[in-house]
């Protein structure tokens, strides 16, 4: 089933286009990405896919309910954490909570049920009674999806769920939003590849305001290579360096610099098996490896090889 | 609505805002109380809220600084919009709480003149009349606050703005005096005032075509009623400012009239920026 058709969807801030032309559509519980630069337009879509902003031109429909004439009845199957989770920090977060299903209209009878549950599901229970002011960011975060959860809508929006938080709750968020994804539509954006990549079961890639690309991870990974780059310095000829790198199988997409006499520099595309590969084939050849290190391609260079841009390209934005 | 009044009445009340505000009215109607009818025995209560009608400047501000500035800097707006509310809905249920605050410390202060009425005779109905007009006043200037508060994201730059928009509603008899009152002068404030309200037509809807046609039609208007019936601009320049004092309105009723034109003005204006600020909520949501 669709739960979100988008037709033309633009929005145009006095003379800078912020969405331009996007039309795509969610299906029922799939969790999906908005991979892209700030300035994107990731915000500004999911705003409008919120009701709370509206289009220049084009339509939303959220279960067949058009965002801008049928607002109520729209509503009603969107959950919404903006980049900043709206909170009042003065309050705790069971108040928060019950606030928001009585502004979301659920019922009163349900209203303490549903937000205990929210709260458990969430893992902010042993927390609810202190005020949301003195909870750390992770906790904050969580009363932020579990607000957006209150009302039991079908399509939860989550923009930069993990931004500024630390590794360790970067993994309990992102195991919360897996754990939502199973009785949830989700989508979700970020600007960091791995985090899409590991959450989402299709990922679309915007860029200027446009939709540039629309697949599942594995296929848009595949198109973009592996994504690590190895780096090494090895001491012989270029030739030599060469020769013992054909005789591993990599040819495509090699770049060798000539360090001095003695030293080469390689640089190349490469996964753990590849340089295994590598490493073994210099050892047989008795050529000595000065440094090896991987670098997983940044999403800057992904990026900028996704969307053709060249590296001198003004973009607007940084990734 | 309902939700939104409740959880801003317990904001009030678990900050320092609510208590600021009540002791503020409490504290000046506690002074003008005990001076005017305790030490020098006026009978006549209603006095006192004509006396601390200047309490209004600094408490009002204080009021509704928060109310719609925090929402925006703190982005909690977003989660408003996103809920199934309508802006007015918003706006209402915010303009409500502040209203009942502001009831709060009068129903407290409407005791006074029943505890003096036991020890000689107070005129309860000029008393009452008067308190009622009070807290009319007070419902069109937390109006206006709550308006300002509407455009700015800061509490404190929308706190100074309230405050200079009341100082000018409460001199705005006095400075209106000091304009003068030929008809030629009347033409040309009212012109200047046109090219104003159609800058500000500009500024909003980014569309010259409207503001140009605005400018012919209120510029030309002025022209033929200066040309034609000047009669009509006799005095209009102290009128238009004696429409926007509104706290000097006040006074017929602390002299004994129950002024229903005036009541009406008093709710006819509050409702007035109650909408503006629906409007200006509005804007910012959907431009």
């Amino acid at each position: 089933m669709i739960e979100v058709e988008v037709r033309n969807l633009t929005k145009k801030y006095d003379n800078h286009l912020a969405v331009d032309d996007i039309s795509f559509s969610i299906e029922t519980g799939k969790i999906y990405g908005f991979l892209g630069p700030n300035g994107a337009g990731k915000s500004t879509t999911m705003n409008i896919l919120a009701g709370c902003l509206a289009a220049t031109n084009g339509q939303v429909l959220i279960h067949n309910h058009d965002i801008f004439e049928e607002q109520k009845e729209a509503k009603r199957h969107i959950g919404y954490l903006p980049e900043l989770p709206p909170l009042y920090l003065d309050m705790t977060p069971k108040d928060f909570l019950v606030f928001v299903s009585e502004i979301r209209c659920v019922p009163k009878a349900q209203r303490l049920m549903d937000v205990s549950k929210i709260m458990n599901r969430t893992g902010i229970s042993e927390v609810a009674n202190r005020l949301i002011g003195q909870l750390s960011k992770g906790y904050r975060q969580r009363v932020g999806i579990a607000q957006a959860l209150i009302g039991n809508p079908e399509v939860i929006i989550l923009d930069e769920p993990t931004v500024g938080l630390d590794p360790a709750q970067i993994i309990e968020i992102r195991e919360l939003i897996r754990q939502l994804g199973k009785d949830h539509t989700i989508l979700l954006s970020s600007h960091i590849l791995s985090e899409v990549s590991e959450l989402c079961d299709e990922v679309m890639i915007l860029s200027k305001g446009k939709l540039v690309a629309r697949d599942t991870p594995e296929k848009l990974g595949e198109m973009l290579g592996s994504g690590n780059r190895l780096y090494m310095q090895v001491e012989g000829s270029e030739a030599e360096v060469r020769a013992v790198l054909q005789s591993a199988g990599m040819v495509e997409k090699l770049l060798l610099k000539t360090l001095d006499t003695r030293r080469i520099s390689v640089e190349l595309e490469a996964d753990d098996a590849v340089k295994e590969r590598i490493f073994y084939a210099f050892a047989e050849a008795k050529l000595l490896i000065r440094e090896m290190r991987t670098e997983k391609m940044t999403l800057e260079e992904i990026f900028l090889e996704y969307t053709g841009l060249g590296k001198g390209d003004t973009y607007g934005g940084n990734l | 609505m309902a939700g939104i009044y409740k959880k801003e009445m317990r904001s009030y009340f678990r900050g320092l805002m609510g208590w600021v505000f009540l002791a503020l009215i409490l504290l000046t109607f506690g002074i003008y109380t005990s001076v005017l009818c305790l030490s020098k025995g006026f009978a006549d209560f209603s006095l006192v809220p004509y006396n601390a009608q200047f309490v209004f400047l600094i408490a009002i501000p204080l009021l509704t600084m928060r109310s719609l500035a925090e929402e925006r800097r703190q982005h909690t707006d977003q989660l408003l919009y996103s809920s199934s509310l309508s802006s007015a809905e918003i706006v209402i249920g915010k303009y409500l709480s502040c209203v009942t605050i502001l009831a709060l410390p009068l129903v407290i202060s409407c005791l006074y003149p029943l505890v003096l009425s036991g020890h000689g005779r107070v005129v309860l109905e000029t008393t009452f009349s008067t308190m009622l007009a009070f807290f009319l006043l007070g419902c069109v200037l937390t109006a206006i606050g709550l308006f300002f508060s509407a455009l700015s994201t800061n509490q404190f730059v929308s706190a100074a703005i309230s405050f200079c928009a009341l100082l000018f509603c409460y001199f705005a008899n006095d400075l209106g005096s000091l304009l003068s009152t030929s008809i030629a002068a009347a033409f040309y404030f009212f012109s200047v005032l046109a090219i104003a309200a159609v800058a500000l037509l500009r500024v909003m809807t980014k569309n010259w075509l409207a503001a140009g046609v605005a400018l012919l039609i209120l510029e030309g208007g002025l022209l033929l009623i200066y040309l034609f019936v000047p009669t009509i601009l006799d005095g209009s320049v102290a009128a238009a400012f004696g429409s926007i004092a509104v706290f000097a309105k006040l006074e017929t009723f602390s002299n004994g009239i129950l002024n229903i034109t005036v009541l009406l003005q008093y709710v006819s204006l509050a409702w007035l920026f109650v909408f503006f600020t629906i409007q200006a909520v509005e804007k910012r949501r959907w431009s």
